[in-house]
């Protein structure tokens, strides 16, 4: 009881700085930004009409109704289009806090997952404008969360399924761990060598998913739609997104000069947009990546891979199984991939990163974690206002602002 | 029957009910003209739309016998439905929820030429169609362009819009009555303005 009092305690606190830090001054900018003008017009499309104009078709359609729940509830305002984000972004922080801590029994790892995700820049960013990466994350970290559980698993396997589902009817970027996991149910306690567990574990990982991506088209079916015609238009979808390329994007994007997922973890991204308001004075909304806590994912996953491979346990491997399985998604596809896409990775590139950390400072002393959080914490808040549209001293950030690769238009 | 079969069960139900609820709901939403089928020639193209709209036609195949590409994506491009015009009227039609799918027919000697035609933009062959693509459109609607005679039995009456200045209308008619196609409401347009 007392582990339960403690683990919520550490997520709530997590949860709560999120919050803090994305709710802080989100009415501004005023003016929908960037593809906030197409979302809610979009939302009301689809919510009324069924119809995904003027956002694109390809992608499923539950972030047009989750929309439109919060555009009736706050209204046509920048806190009816954001609050979403806002919302599902800070449960996502303290989410991860949760992972990490069924993952790696941790709390030291716990807090700081969940910290580096409550203060990353690009997490923050995100978490402020209507992306459907933070509420498909969200959902997809709260199916990771649920499979996590160990007592009571029938349900909460359904409830994972149902999350997974909800992440999967946002976008498309979750289907290599639904199949993660999956493949996984079938393998737990030999469950693959009883036809009844079988049917059990289909029923659960594909029927539950399926009917709520099913379900997330219910007003496109009111244009008169039948299922043979859903199939088919899933299929169109899918060769459509095939078909994208940097060509046909609009040419004032401003993620086109870093298409690769590549660069990702290894290589500098800053793109965004500003305003100088004085001489010495700027308003920037960047999307980057934090490059010195980001540079440590890719060493880090491999280093919880090789240790949940010694101790033989999937709780500690699925964050590097989940995190491998969802960025080799982006290196098979053939469209591009620009970095707010990373954003569904985070949770799991902080876990790895926190356990490391938490297992050398079982090594080396508290001191040492204390100093690696503070050190990885201060960097991203000293990243926040630079991000986040506040009134910058120039100055402070010209290291960054200068730099070859920045591209601020 | 123990808990977790109960639960497989509850699941199985569940989503069989999603799948019949989502099925009639697509075909409780398909309006047909009451009144006996007709053939309307009409002045101008976007005269079409204002037949189906005053009909309160809703949910429907379009048989379109015309020169595509029709979806231009104004919708997509201005956050808001197109107005009516010559150019516009089957997109017109789309965001009005007045047609939901449409057989692009192409004439039998031009199909090669469809795909010399990058504006029509090919996605995938039309499963089940000797000659037939999807072709993309900015709003998603499925279009599949074809051949009359590719032209597959349909389960339902479509609309059908005939450009006589490109299509021989008898022909085409006559043709669709030898495919047991048939239609509430046929119109026909034959030239004048464009």
């Amino acid at each position: 009881m007392e582990q339960i009092r403690h683990a919520a305690v550490l997520v709530a606190v997590v949860a709560v700085l999120a919050f803090a830090l994305r709710f802080y001054d989100c009415a501004y900018p005023p003016a929908p930004w960037l593809d906030e003008g197409g979302h809610v017009a979009a939302s009301y499309s689809y919510w009324n009409d069924g119809q995904f104009g003027p956002d694109n078709w390809e992608h499923p359609p539950l972030r047009h109704i989750l929309l439109q729940g919060f555009l009736q509830l706050f209204g046509d305002t920048p806190y009816g289009w954001r609050m979403r984000n806002i919302i599902f972004g800070s449960l996502a922080a303290g989410l991860a806090t949760l992972c990490a801590l069924q993952a790696t029994g941790s709390r030291k790892a716990a807090l700081m997952a969940g910290l580096l995700l409550a203060t990353d820049p690009l997490h923050v960013v995100l978490s402020r404008y209507t992306w459907e990466e933070i509420y498909g994350g969200a959902f997809f970290l709260a199916a990771i969360v649920c499979y996590l559980k160990r007592t009571r698993t029938v349900y909460w396997q359904g409830a994972s399924a149902l999350f997974m589902g909800c992440a999967l009817a946002t976008k498309w970027y979750y289907v290599p761990a639904w199949f993660l996991l999956c493949a996984l149910s079938l393998a737990r306690n030999g469950t693959f060598k009883c036809r009844r567990d079988v049917l059990h574990v289909v029923c659960v990982w594909l029927l539950i998913p399926v009917s709520v991506y099913v379900l997330s088209y219910y007003p496109w079916f009111g244009r008169g739609y039948t299922l043979g015609e859903f199939v088919q238009f899933v299929v169109n979808a899918y060769y459509s997104l095939q078909g994208y390329q940097l060509q046909q994007y609009n040419p004032n994007l401003l993620f086109l000069t870093h298409a690769s997922a590549r660069e990702w973890f290894v290589a500098p991204i800053i793109v965004g947009q500003g305003t100088f308001v004085s001489a010495d004075r700027g308003e920037f909304i960047i999307y980057m990546n934090s490059l010195p806590i980001w540079g440590l994912t890719l060493p880090a996953i491999a280093v919880m891979a090789v240790h949940a491979a010694r101790k033989k346990s999937l709780a500690l491997a699925l964050p590097a199984l989940v995190f491998c399985a969802t960025y080799a998604l982006y290196f098979i596809v053939k469209r591009p991939a620009f970095i707010y896409s990373a954003a569904p990775l985070l949770p799991f590139a902080f876990i790895a990163i926190a356990y490391v950390i938490a297992r050398l400072s079982d090594k080396f002393g508290l001191k040492c974690y204390v100093a690696a959080l503070a050190l990885l914490v201060g960097w991203n808040l000293y990243l926040y206002p630079l991000v986040t549209a506040k009134k910058v001293p120039v100055a402070a950030y010209r290291s960054i602002l200068e730099r070859p690769e920045v591209k601020v238009h | 029957m123990n808990r977790r079969d109960q639960f497989t069960t509850l699941i199985a139900v569940l989503c069989a009910a999603v799948f019949i609820a989502v099925q009639l709901h697509g075909a409780a939403n398909r309006v047909f003209r009451a009144a006996p089928a007709q053939t309307i020639v009409v002045a101008t193209p976007d005269a079409a739309a204002l037949i189906w709209q005053q009909e309160r036609l809703k949910g429907r195949l379009l048989l379109l016998f015309d020169k595509y590409p029709h979806i231009n994506g104004y919708a997509y491009r201005n956050n808001r439905k197109p107005p009516l015009n010559a150019h516009t009227f089957v997109e017109y039609a789309i965001t009005h929820t007045i047609v939901r799918s449409i057989y692009y027919i192409v004439p039998e000697d031009e199909w090669h030429e469809l795909y010399r035609r990058p504006e029509l933009k090919l996605l995938r062959p039309a499963p089940g169609l000797a000659q037939g693509e999807y072709l993309f459109n900015l709003l998603g609607t499925p279009v599949i362009a074809t051949t009359l005679r590719s032209l597959p039995h349909l389960g339902e009456k479509p609309l059908i819009y005939i450009n006589a200045t490109l299509f021989d209308r008898i022909a085409v008619m006559d043709a669709l009555r030898s495919k047991q196609i048939s239609s509430d409401c046929v119109v026909v347009y034959n030239g004048g303005v464009p």
